[in-house]
């Protein structure tokens, strides 16, 4: 436990890494206490088309409200919930799936592996966007929808690192002894394989939280994500898209929201792939 | 066994192999007192390399082609040969990373090379292996107390509770010459010589009566070598331990000593004492491997096989030196030569007749008697 704690701490090592991972523990924080920092409920209308700053009934509307009224503010704040709960799973899932197929691919190489890296090769090939609109449409929308639709795309790049890596973990000689042991397959695979693996896949993991929080995004932007009114960022530019022109606040601070939190992610895993260089 | 003798607990109880061995306790084969301890017949075995999608325009390689050898208990039993002879892929079907196309492993008596994964791993236990470059064989996210209880907590589930594989870690570590101080540390944090010692550890942990060394000083400062060859050394006389010792260097197997035998693209060509061999070498490519040694002050002699070796992926008929052999005759071409003993030299009419038809398996002599499976030597024309 201890070693481990040191091993996180070491992340001050790096400059980027530091700003990165305060991006990503501002956002958690809010995460957690949204109901005590939020200053208005995000579901209320309040005033309708308010601009930044504009004082209402109970409080001041600091980045104005939406055509219905809605706080931004607060609905920024709830929205990161949604991001916060959904994006972890998802990608946890796609890795759950991608590792799963990376170790017996990569380990017993052959047809195996060639059929597994075909269909993973077909599903990169398709675009992206077509295939969540695909599986969304046909689930319907939720919460569960968006974890199966990001598994689906970004499970075969995971696929992929993990394979590649597998393949120079197998040959070498600790695995060879491992074998004339007799150990059997998973231990090999899990207790002797996935461990030197660890490095990369920690910094992908990082930046493929990332690219799901954009997925989540793109999808609560086309009408495929969280159904209204769950605040939801990507959700919240959809809403207000035909007004930003005239009232650019609406779907400007819900950008900011995922662009920031993006580029946390992505300066938290630079600063992870820069400590682990050094050892 | 000296300080082998070992808690049966890591056989699995009531199995064939304890019921089949004497009552040396672990020690498999240790009451059928004649019997080489490990004894490998004819053995075959290809590689599929290369390939496309499926498969497609794959090439066989020939990695062994009908290798025969003894080992007994105690002994030390070198291989050499140039690269790509195939004494590491015999290393790994000795140690059970692989399984023979043809031929037969015996150890103790037994016959293991077809067991199954539950019914070979007394024998995984017996036989243990120490690789050539301890920078690839220790896993690098393990310290060495994981690394070496790993290994002592899968073959003596004796040792699987409390602190007693830590206990026994300590033991093997003090063999090898590295105190406690060890067990916490990541192999990153010890030099190449202290590496192998690690690697050796992990082999002894397992109280093996066999190591297999696939080239185990290869990987070291030649500085580090006569110490980890003495270690060896040491390790034998103390612990009764049979080598089979793989080098492609000469000057490692003299050292080394014991019985050698010299492999050629999957054939033993010659098998002799050490002593002998270097005395006398019989057999043309040994001559040629022995004259291409370099040693100090002496000049390079030109080379007495020219060309490559083959590819064992198109191996020629008959020995397959011939077409590097300034000896070779039509006899050579056509016809691969068994392993015989040499009638002594100049004169003599060798046996080659009866042995011809066969890919070179019988061993006629036992103990000290050298055998050469060449047509010249047989029929005495060198």
């Amino acid at each position: 436990m201890k070693k481990s704690l040191a091993a996180v701490l070491r992340i001050r090592e790096s400059g980027v890494g530091v700003a990165g991972a305060s991006i990503c523990l501002f956002w958690a924080f809010v995460a957690v206490f949204a109901d005590v920092i939020s200053p208005f409920d995000p579901l209320q209308q309040l005033s309708p088309l308010a601009s930044p700053g504009e004082a209402v009934e109970g409080g001041t509307m600091l980045l104005g409200a939406d055509f219905l009224g809605r706080d931004i503010l607060s609905r920024i704040i709830h929205g990161t919930r949604t991001v916060f709960i959904w994006a972890p799973i998802a990608t946890a899932s796609a890795y759950f799936v991608g590792v799963i197929f990376g170790l017996v691919g990569g380990y017993y190489g052959g047809w195996l592996d060639d059929v597994i890296s075909f269909v993973a090769n077909i599903i990169l090939a398709f675009p992206v966007l077509i295939l969540l609109i695909l599986i969304i449409s046909l689930l319907g929308p939720s919460g569960a929808s968006i974890v199966v639709a990001v598994t689906f795309a970004s499970s075969p790049a995971v696929y992929r690192i993990v394979r590649g890596e597998v393949l120079t973990i197998r040959s070498r000689d600790f695995i060879a002894a491992a074998k004339t042991r007799g150990e059997s397959v998973v231990y090999i695979l899990f207790t002797e394989i996935l461990p030197n693996a660890k490095s990369p896949l920690i910094v992908d993991a990082c930046l493929r939280m990332g690219y799901t929080t954009i997925f989540i995004g793109i999808l609560g932007f086309l009408g495929l994500g969280f159904p209204p009114p769950t605040p939801d960022w990507g959700g919240m530019i959809n809403e207000n898209r035909s007004m930003a022109i005239s009232f650019p606040h609406m779907t400007v601070f819900p950008c900011l929201a995922i662009s920031s939190l993006v580029l946390g992610l992505n300066l938290l895993a630079d600063g992870i792939r820069e400590v682990a260089q050094k050892v | 066994m000296g300080g082998l003798t070992v808690s049966p607990a890591g056989m699995g109880e009531g199995d064939s192999v304890s019921s089949s061995q004497a009552a040396g306790g672990n020690s498999i084969g240790g009451g059928q007192a004649a019997g080489p301890l490990l004894e490998v017949s004819g053995v075959v075995k290809s590689f599929r390399s290369g390939g496309e999608f499926a498969g497609r325009g794959a090439a066989t390689v020939r990695a062994l082609n009908g290798v025969s050898l003894r080992v007994f208990a105690g002994e030390v039993f070198c291989v050499v040969g140039e690269s790509g002879c195939g004494k590491s892929t015999l290393a790994q079907v000795v140690a059970g990373l692989c399984r023979p196309d043809a031929g037969e492993v015996r150890f103790g008596g037994e016959r293991i090379d077809h067991l199954s994964e539950k019914r070979r791993r007394p024998f995984r236990r017996a036989i243990q292996m120490v690789f050539q470059n301890p920078d690839a064989s220790l896993n690098p996210r393990m310290t060495v107390e994981q690394t070496l209880t790993e290994v002592a907590r899968f073959h003596f589930p004796a040792l699987r509770a409390g602190a007693k594989a830590r206990e026994r870690a300590a033991e093997v570590l003090a063999l090898t010459g590295l105190s406690a101080d060890a067990l916490g540390r990541f192999p990153h944090q010890f030099s190449g010589g202290q590496r192998q010692r690690l690697s050796i550890a992990r082999a002894l942990i397992a109280r093996p009566q066999f190591v297999i060394a696939d080239e185990p000083v290869a990987a070291l400062d030649v500085s580090v070598q006569a110490q980890i060859l003495n270690l060896l050394g040491d390790l034998r006389r103390e612990q009764g331990l049979a080598f089979l010792f793989i080098s492609h260097d000469l000057s490692v197997v003299r050292e080394f000593g014991g019985r050698v035998a010299v492999m050629y693209l999957g054939r033993v060509c010659e098998e002799a004492s050490c002593a002998e061999l270097f005395a006398a070498p019989r057999h043309p490519y040994t001559r040629a491997l022995l004259a291409a040694a370099p040693a100090v002050g002496k000049a390079l002699p030109p080379l007495r096989s020219p060309g490559e070796p083959p590819s064992p992926t198109d191996l020629p008929g008959g020995c397959y030196f011939h077409p590097r052999c300034r000896y070779a005759e039509e006899r050579c071409r056509g016809v691969v030569p068994g392993l015989f003993p040499p009638p002594t030299p100049p004169i003599g009419d060798g046996g080659g007749e009866e042995g011809s038809s066969g890919m070179g398996g019988t061993i006629s002599s036992m103990g000290s008697g050298r055998t050469v499976a060449c047509h010249a030597v047989a029929e005495g024309r060198i």
